[in-house]
């Protein structure tokens, strides 16, 4: 536990040494933003609500999770530091952990930083804070789950492009697994029992879900399982390719 | 070569043991889904996906087993992914209904296929039956209830639209399943609100559907109209609904005054204008009065209500659009009530969030009137008292607007008048009955069969007197609270006011059945940007005198250009003298300069607002991100400053 907190507090200061952290940062908030305003039609709605900002989460975390993620393990594989870490007295998994929370505190501090749409939607009307503050667990959770996905797929490879595109084509395929542009391509083929499971694989579906303002145990079940499975199967793949 | 052979089989190891874990993502999650149902925390303010109080106390109250049939066809949720996640709501608030029934509610989950058995069964439960594509297979989603004595109750398809009043609808119907004997509510009305066939002003008849309100009356209630010169109100009525109900003579007042001394309850509502029948008589000429009364009752009790006057307010005004291309204003004899004009201590209003009302009366109590008013919806301090004249016809919500002058008071427009001992209106016992314009005056024997209606003749209440008075009957037209949607031939109510939640609310408090009150109201809670609506009308009503004034010299100019052209002979052009052709000149120049007044006006109107959504562009889009890039380059100035300090230390 002490060694998660020690490789935690390295990885997240190193965040913040570099401009990366800062581009990553702005680049979400900006998007976030202007979607929500020019695209969401955040105003034209009058609705007190933040179901438009929400609604381009996942979208957003698609492009920008795979750039957060992609240098988890490839860089120290690609720069041999990999060998480093291996030889401090600390367990594969205690490190893939300490690595992934250490993103994932980057990605709450980005999205904690959004924080004006939340004070604006109060400013303005009369928001349900159940609703957003739902909104914003399950936002956290699906942020959680790409990253995840993206640091199992960064440690299978040196390069960082590569890293990005795949862990990019993935988290597509989750993303839209509970809906029509998956489900229509199965549907004529596939018995009614694995379609609906398909269905039940969408990040979408979940997120979708959670924003109404209710969090399921099954939801927090789907997103916590995706991080912990992907992080055993991250630890599984680093000890593997050491032997390589 | 082993080497190679070492990594093989590691890789093989590795390979096995990512797919064993992709498995167990799938079997966690398979098997979390089938059995978790109902664990979750419910964080929306009005706990909308947790069952409420009311629910359990409606289950409590269930004596014999009902059974409910959710028809679910898997094929919808596949072709609609956003269906499935509906069902599975659906199915899980069915189980809690289950399971906190203690067996008195059994849930059967069917999911019918094209040409079975089952199928005919759901129809024959009355579901309906929807295509999925046009001429494609036919889906189900609906539910059907039935009790011991095979009463059956029925939501034949659920729209997602109505997912917040998901809990209301199933309580409904089980509600419905679980009472055997239904009040009977009497209604006398002039208004066509169980729906009728008119002819319209090209002699053609024209249906007028009925009002939704009245389908949901009688979802819950046995719904019995009776005529407006009723002589007694029927044994079975508990509650007398009066909706607008015309003109009632002495005769019918009579029958409602020994009806409430003999315990039953009325909901009045009592109108100056109504919209409804006022504007229907231009198209289909009058078939009601445009105003309502009670004189000798409301006399009787101390209300005062003057059938020609209505109440307006400036603060709860609905916005109208005057003429086309013109933007909307304030009407201020429509209102919109909500926040501190509903009385948030009743449980007839205390889950209503708004109510729309059109050209509507008030009332007072008299100075020693024997009964006690409870307000339940009043206008905001401040309000005015207009003529009803003055709303009827053409519509002018800017002269309204302008000529309003702020009153010192507030105006009641709903109440509940309440007595525990009240006398007759009719000391000297039933009217003599008058014969109408042109008929008989009526023989001995009628007078004689009349009067035996009544055997003992009341002259003091038996039970104490409750009744609901409202000032507005437009409350209950479609129109101003719910907008209807057209699903498959069948009409799908979503409210966009609480207007039927209030009038539900006053029959059950009225009837005694409260186990529905506390569900109403739920979900329907609009949420809009009150602060730039603030903005908007704070701005509209300063510039509101200049723009009309600027509207009508526009207009005045625009016609005298045009009676000076329409003066010209035709194609005259060429002989058009020069001063007249200056003349035309400097009326078209008039006209731009006004135009353009009148559009910086407007754009006056719209300053603030704008102004207020470039702010919040900037708090939003892009103050954070210049905060963060300015603490970044600090950071670095100062990481570039120690170095150079340790630097020159070390040096």
């Amino acid at each position: 536990m002490r060694n998660i907190g020690l490789i935690f507090r390295r990885e997240f200061g190193a965040y913040f040494a570099t401009p990366l952290a800062y581009i990553f940062i702005v680049i979400f908030l900006v998007m976030a933003g202007t979607l929500t305003f020019f695209v969401g039609g955040f105003l034209a709605r009058d609705q007190a609500d933040l179901r438009p900002f929400f609604g381009f989460h996942p979208w957003l975390y698609l492009f920008l999770v795979p750039a957060l993620s992609m240098r988890l393990w490839a860089e120290d594989r690609r720069l041999g530091t990999i060998e480093l870490f291996l030889t401090l007295p600390i367990t594969m998994f205690e490190a893939v952990v300490g690595k992934f929370l250490a993103a994932w505190a980057f990605t709450g501090v980005a999205l904690a930083l959004t924080c004006p749409f939340w004070i604006s939607v109060n400013y303005l009307g009369n928001p349900d804070n159940g609703v957003i503050f739902a909104s914003y667990i399950g936002s956290y959770l699906m942020a959680g789950a790409y990253l995840a996905i993206g640091s199992l797929i960064s440690a299978m490879t040196k390069n960082q492009v590569i890293a990005f595109v795949v862990t990019a084509a993935v988290c597509f395929l989750f993303t839209v697994a509970g809906s029509p542009i998956l489900l229509n391509y199965f549907e004529n083929w596939a018995p009614g029992g694995l379609v609906e499971a398909i269905a039940n694989f969408g990040f979408l579906t979940h997120f979708d879900a959670i924003q109404r303002g209710v969090i399921d145990l099954r939801d927090v079940i789907f997103f916590g399982s995706a991080i912990v499975i992907a992080l055993i199967a991250n630890a599984f793949v680093i000890d593997w390719k050491k032997a390589e | 070569m082993r080497a190679l052979q070492t990594l093989f089989t590691q890789g093989r190891i590795a390979v096995t043991a990512l797919a064993l874990l992709l498995v167990l993502f799938l079997g966690l999650n398979v098997l979390s889904s089938s059995l978790l149902t109902s664990t979750r925390l419910d964080l929306t303010e009005e706990g909308l996906y947790s069952l409420s109080d009311a629910t359990e106390d409606l289950i409590e109250k269930i004596e014999e087993p009902i059974t409910l049939k959710f028809y679910y066809s898997q094929a919808l949720g596949r072709n609609v992914p956003f269906y499935g996640i509906y069902a599975g709501r659906v199915r899980d608030l069915l189980g809690e209904y289950e399971a906190r029934s203690g067996g008195k509610i059994k849930v059967e989950i069917y999911d019918p296929q094209p040409f079975t058995e089952l199928e005919d069964r759901a129809v024959a439960d009355g579901l309906q039956q929807i295509p999925l594509q046009e001429g494609g297979e036919q889906v189900f989603f609906g539910i059907a209830g039935t009790n011991l004595t095979d009463d059956r109750e029925v939501i034949p398809f659920l729209q997602p639209e109505r997912e917040t009043f998901l809990e209301y609808d199933i309580s409904r119907l089980i509600y419905a399943l679980s009472t055997t004997r239904r009040t009977v509510v009497g209604i006398v009305t002039s208004l066509p609100m169980d729906g009728t066939v008119r002819m319209n002003a090209m002699g053609q008849q024209t249906p007028i559907p009925a009002y939704i309100i009245a389908d949901q009356i009688g979802a819950t209630y046995e719904t019995r109209y009776l005529d407006a010169d009723l002589e007694k109100v029927p044994e079975d009525v508990t509650v007398l609904m009066l909706a607008h109900p015309g003109e009632l003579g002495p005769k019918a007042q009579f029958a409602i005054d020994q009806f409430i001394l003999g315990g039953g309850k009325a909901l009045i509502m009592v109108d100056p204008y109504s919209e409804t029948e006022g504007g229907q008589a231009q198209f289909f000429g009058r078939s009601a009065p445009d105003s309502s009364d009670l004189p000798i009752l409301f006399k009787h009790w101390g209300v005062e209500y003057d059938p020609t006057k209505i109440a307006a307010d400036r603060l709860t005004a609905r916005k109208v659009q005057p003429g086309q291309g013109q933007r909307p204003v304030d009407y201020v004899a429509w209102l919109e009530l909500r926040g501190g004009n509903i009385d948030q201590g009743s449980p007839i209003t205390t889950n209503v969030d708004t109510i729309a009302v059109a050209s509507t009366g008030h009332i007072a109590l008299a100075d020693g009137a024997p009964v006690k008013m409870t307000p339940l919806v009043s206008t905001s301090l401040g309000s005015m008292e207009l003529d009803a004249e003055q709303v009827k016809g053409m519509r002018t919500p800017q002269t309204l607007l302008r000529n309003y002058v702020p009153g010192p008071d507030a105006f009641v427009l709903a109440a509940r008048l309440t007595a525990e001992k009240i006398t007759t209106a009719f000391p000297d016992g039933p009217p003599e009955l008058k014969p109408a314009e042109g008929e008989q005056a009526p023989s001995a024997e009628e007078i004689a069969a009349y009067k035996a209606q009544f055997p003992t003749v009341l002259t003091e209440s038996t039970a104490p007197l409750d009744v609901i008075v409202v000032a507005d009957s437009d409350i209950l037209a479609d129109r101003f609270w719910v907008q209807v949607q057209q699903f498959f031939g069948r009409r799908v109510p979503v409210p966009v006011s609480g207007n039927g939640d209030f009038v539900l609310n006053a029959l059950d408090a009225l009837s005694g059945s409260s186990s529905l009150l506390g569900l109403r109201g739920r979900g329907s809670t609009a949420r809009p940007f009150e602060v730039l609506d603030r903005i908007q009308r704070e701005a509209e009503k300063e510039y509101a005198a200049q723009e009309e004034r600027l509207q009508k010299t526009l207009a005045e100019t625009e016609k005298r250009f045009d009676e000076l052209r329409r003066g010209m002979p035709e194609g005259a052009a060429a002989i058009v003298s020069d001063e007249e052709r200056a003349e035309i000149e400097r009326y078209r120049q008039e006209i731009l300069r006004i135009r353009g007044e009148l559009r910086a006006v407007q754009r006056s109107v719209r300053e603030n607002v704008d102004r207020l959504e470039s702010d919040l562009w900037f708090y939003n889009i892009a103050l954070v991100p210049i905060l963060v890039t300015v603490l970044a380059l600090l950071l670095a100035l100062w990481r570039v400053i120690s170095r150079r300090r340790i630097q020159s230390q070390a040096g």
